[in-house]
């Protein structure tokens, strides 16, 4: 059992065969955004799914046609309506053009609150079930995206705070 | 399920990789094979299916991959012409090759059938139970405990006859 041992320790250290960690490093960053693809197409989904089945389609050749209007059009739609799809996306866009961290941290909140203020209309209108399952999960998605930011940014306070030591 | 998808790339993605490169001799194709690993199985658990070990999931889909990378390259031959045709064992062997020189270990491998080199390497270097290996191979526990055991004694009879 002990030669057994001293073999098995042998074959163990086959495991120091060196891998490219920078095939690793871009593997990841792919499969992020093939993450965050799925979970697009998923939430397009339920809109396909809802009784306006055609919905996120008819959203998309609306926002072309009548241009940026129609996300004045939009700003009032809730979950369901035609025009939702749209409201969403103009809030992707413009989360993406925030660089500042704590501006980005402004307007996820506003998001919250704004999926919070949909959440009671509709239930005002006796709505329930699917729609609002859907507003939570998008409603823990934004705190996790502050939380990110706001960890992110501790981060480079510690890093600044040791390059200055 | 995202978080921990990637946690679980973070944990295995290196051991799939290096596995996956023992297998084949080609780092371009082992990494291309791992890509489709990790996609194939993210694909498989966002369309809702349940994953109940993902470890050992990982490594099956890696196996039916490298399976198919060989049946690809020899269209027309079966799986076991291709392991009568030595075609896989060869490749297997060209790493091992290339390492032997600084260790007698990898040369005492690439003497063992491919079967038993297989296993070995899960269990030793992967680091899978025999449990997951079971499942990995769709051989059962006692099969692989036994090959295990074989594939040792095999081992020390090669290295003292170095």
């Amino acid at each position: 059992m002990f030669e057994n041992f001293k073999i098995v320790r042998k074959i163990k250290k086959l495991k120091n065969v060196p891998v490219r960690n920078e095939f690793l490093m871009s593997l990841r960053h792919r499969l992020e955004n093939e993450i965050r693809y799925s979970s697009f197409v998923s939430e397009a989904k339920y809109f396909v799914f809802s009784p306006f089945k055609y919905a996120f389609t008819f959203a998309i050749i609306i926002l072309f046609v009548f241009g940026t209007s129609s996300f004045v059009f939009a700003a009032e739609s809730l979950p369901g309506d035609t025009l939702y799809p749209i409201k969403l996306l103009k809030e992707d866009v413009q989360d993406s053009l925030i660089m500042n961290s704590e501006n980005k941290i402004v307007f996820n909140e506003r998001r919250i609150n704004d999926r919070f203020r949909e959440m009671e209309k509709l239930l005002g209108k006796g709505k329930d079930g699917e729609i609002l399952i859907w507003l939570e999960k998008n409603i823990e998605k934004y705190f996790d995206k502050i939380l990110e930011i706001e960890f992110k940014d501790i981060e480079k306070d510690l890093s600044t705070d040791l390059t200055s030591i | 399920m995202e978080d921990k998808f990637l946690a679980a790339y973070d944990k295995y993605s290196k051991n799939i990789l290096r596995h996956i490169y023992f297998r084949v001799s080609d780092e371009k194709v082992a990494e291309d094979l791992t890509a489709e690993v990790f996609l194939k199985a993210w694909r498989y658990i966002a369309n809702g299916e349940e994953v109940l070990n993902f470890k050992a999931f990982l490594y099956r889909i890696a196996n039916n991959l490298i399976i198919d990378f060989y049946r690809t390259r020899k269209e027309n031959l079966s799986l076991e012409a291709l392991e009568e045709d030595n075609e896989i064992a060869i490749e297997e062997k060209n790493v091992f090759q290339s390492i032997c020189d600084e260790d007698l270990t990898a040369c005492a491998l690439k003497e063992l059938d491919t079967e038993t080199r297989q296993i070995i390497m899960f269990r030793y270097i992967d680091d899978l139970s025999v449990k997951e290996i079971s499942e990995v191979t769709n051989k059962t526990t006692n099969n692989i405990s036994v090959i295990i055991h074989r594939g040792l004694k095999k081992l020390k009879e090669i290295i003292n006859n170095f």
